[in-house]
């Protein structure tokens, strides 16, 4: 009875400095989480006949689009493998970073109605975002697979490996929207500004041509962006054959990039969620 | 248990309100938030909502807290819900606080009902397992049926909020935070509100009760804290404390100069409010007789003289009376001399709002002198709930209607309903 009253005593104070989430709140508050993932899932798709078929339309129009003027007339090369298929796994990688940083990012502005009402840990908005893109991951997943199954191809003895990757780039994603929808709160220019940095970054990562087309003195710089280590991993990891791996250093960077982008998304956050609904 | 339920000390919030226009002013207040440890440099635009707010609250208390627009209650509330942190000070809650801030704020209009309970339910931090086992409860109360599985967008604004309240008041919290919720739905689902919001105070739960509705805090509340910009004013017993509450909106009105009005050779020194028994007030309760008093001077006998007040509620004349009124002959010839008039509205025939009261003074023919708004008064509903009264305050209209209503059924007993139809007309 006692340690049921102690769970329930909440003290409300002015928090300073670095606070760490409160993991132990956080896991009572799951069933929230999930049913602000469900909720964010299914109003998505409101409304329309469709509904998660859109989400494979957009990568389907790219891949088409792409395959026929730099894959049929440009004659990009796609070391040894359909060009459809090989952009289809960079598009897929690159679908799920965008959407899950974008979602996070803007997390706490979307839910202000929400915020500005009731108490739950704040840090669920974001995380709650950040999962919801999962379901759309499946689904491109699945159409990748029907694709592949189209041309012949068999996954790589590898593909495993592809999992961790997507991993990576979700929790890579999640740590950049941590810092961004607090800042998206004060200044909305953060999610315009995001588009255009997104725009760059794009072209930035191997997503509609190969690695093998960076002129050879360039590849290490190439390599520091932590996008082009994953993506080129996933189109290694899932077609095999010909696709080159990327360097193993490459990888320990991506990876040292993505905890150094989630310490610091963590203590932006933590630092200024606190009073961001007075500004909201 | 002897611990207080809700501690409350020295609790502070200060609102940076200058302009957001700049980009400059922005990023110095993003500034500020990054280390706020720095001093705080006060603006004139900027405010503190609250200031060294101090109380606590015993198991089972029922606490109103009262006071005008802006006066930090809101923000008390939602520092206490944890929507916001304050700026210095401490609150410790023990117990599951259910927030009612604002019915079905947590309610998505593309999700069904059922799946709004489930939602709702885990904002006030409630387990599925838990939800599942109120889910009937919660049903059979909102009335909402077989629409369970309708998204809410479809919904009714009634059915709406019925369902909201259903969800918050059926899920159990050992204290329960409300503002102004009872203001919602229509009038028979507020009653059965009312009495739920009844039953959880009596079954022992600590109740945080923010109203307008005076009348409500006197029914339902233990105790009340008066706040006025930011700090607590009075607390203790809530008639006291809206007695204090009833003082401060007074001095809001506004004081005739001593000095009066001249015109025409007439003065008229001073227009007053008095309770009957003769002490000057100028806030009166619905049951209280209200005695207007006029102190006028002539310099010069005036024949057929007549003096005439005006009461308006909302720039709308509720009536004008004469003082002559009932008189066999409609005029009084008044020698030279100060004179005291009282005119006196019976108890319960005004409705609760702000009252303006012109005096003129003239004869048969001439208006002699006119004092638009020479004084004002306001009746609250200070004792009595009136949520189900023809005199409500926010209801249109300006009296204490004094009829009734009879309603028969005419097509299911048709003998039955012209028996009665024919007892009514005799």
């Amino acid at each position: 009875m006692s340690q049921q009253e102690d769970l329930n005593e909440v003290r409300i104070y002015p928090r300073t400095g670095f606070s760490f989430p409160d993991l132990r709140e956080i896991s009572q508050y799951k069933s929230l989480m999930f049913l602000l993932v469900w909720r964010e899932i299914k109003s998505r798709y409101k409304q329309s006949y469709l509904g998660a078929l859109w989400v494979i339309f957009q990568p389907l129009t790219m891949m088409s689009v792409y395959a026929l003027f730099l894959g049929y007339v440009a004659r990009f090369p796609s070391e040894g493998v359909p060009y459809a298929v090989y952009i289809l796994c960079s598009i897929t990688c690159w679908q799920f970073f965008n959407q899950s940083m974008t979602g996070a990012g803007t997390s706490l502005a979307n839910q202000q109605a929400l915020i500005g009402k009731i108490y739950f840990p704040r840090i669920l908005a974001p995380m709650s975002a950040s999962l919801s893109s999962f379901l759309d991951l499946a689904i491109l997943i699945g159409l990748l697979v029907v694709v592949m199954a189209f041309f012949g191809i068999f996954p790589s003895p590898n593909a495993f490996m592809a999992v961790g990757i997507l991993i990576l780039i979700g929790f890579f994603a999640f740590s950049l929207g941590l810092a961004l929808t607090v800042l998206d709160a004060f200044w909305r220019d953060v999610r315009h500004g995001l588009g255009l940095v997104i725009q760059i970054w794009y072209f930035a990562s191997p997503v509609i041509y190969p690695v093998t087309l960076v002129p050879e003195r360039f590849l290490h710089f190439y390599y520091m962006n932590p996008m082009a280590p994953l993506i080129q991993g996933f189109r290694w990891a899932v077609l095999g054959g010909d696709v080159s791996m990327p360097p193993l250093w490459s990888f320990g960077s991506s990876i040292c990039v993505i905890l150094i982008a989630f310490v610091i998304g963590l203590t932006v956050f933590q630092r200024l969620e606190r009073n961001v609904v007075d500004y909201l | 248990m002897t611990n207080p339920v809700i501690s409350v000390d020295r609790l502070s919030k200060y609102y940076q309100l200058g302009e957001v226009a700049s980009a400059g002013g922005r990023f110095s207040k993003f500034l500020s938030l990054w280390r706020p440890e720095t001093k705080l440099t006060e603006h004139n635009r900027d405010l503190w909502a609250l200031k060294d707010v101090s109380f606590e609250l015993e198991q089972g208390q029922v606490l109103g807290i009262i006071g005008r627009n802006g006066a930090g209650k809101s923000t008390l509330l939602k520092i206490l819900s944890r929507i916001t942190e304050p700026t210095t000070g401490t609150a410790t809650i023990r117990g599951r606080v259910g927030s009612l801030l604002e019915v079905g704020t947590g309610f998505h209009p593309e999700l069904t009902g059922r799946e709004n309970v489930f939602l709702n339910g885990a904002i006030l931090g409630m387990s599925q397992a838990e939800i599942a086992r109120k889910f009937d409860e919660i049903i059979d109360f909102s009335e909402i049926g077989d629409f369970i599985d309708t998204p809410v967008k479809r919904y009714s604004s009634g059915m709406f909020t019925r369902l909201a309240f259903a969800v918050a008041a059926n899920l159990d919290p050992e204290i329960l935070i409300i503002d102004e919720v009872l203001s919602v739905g229509d009038a028979a689902f507020r009653k059965k509100s009312m009495e739920k919001i009844r039953d959880l105070m009596k079954s022992g739960r600590t109740v945080l009760f923010v109203s307008h509705n005076i009348g409500s805090i006197s029914e339902l509340c233990t105790s009340a804290i008066l706040l006025d910009k930011g700090e607590i004013l009075d607390a203790g017993e809530v008639g006291d404390v809206v007695g204090s509450y009833a003082k401060l909106i007074s001095e809001d009105l506004i004081h005739g100069d001593g000095r009066g009005w001249h015109k025409n050779n007439i003065s008229i020194n001073r227009v007053w409010t008095t309770h009957s028994d003769g002490r000057d007030e100028q806030i009166f309760d619905l049951k209280d007789e209200i005695v207007v008093n006029m102190e006028y001077e002539l310099h010069e006998d005036i024949d057929t003289m007549q003096s005439v007040m005006v009461v308006s509620r909302n720039m709308i004349e509720v009536f004008t009376s004469f003082d002559t009124d009932g008189h066999v002959e409609p005029i009084a010839n008044r020698k030279a001399g100060r004179y005291h008039a009282q005119m006196r509205i019976p108890a319960r025939f005004l409705k609760g709002g702000s009252y303006s009261i012109s005096v003129l003074i003239g004869t048969l023919t001439d208006i002699l002198i006119e004092v638009p708004s020479a004084l004002q008064f306001a009746i609250e509903e200070l004792t009595e709930n009136t949520a189900f009264r023809s005199y409500k305050k926010e209801r249109v209209g300006h009296i204490i209607f004094p009829g009734s209503w009879t309603t028969a059924q005419m097509d299911q007993d048709t003998d039955a309903g012209q028996l009665e139809l024919a007892k009514g007309g005799t």
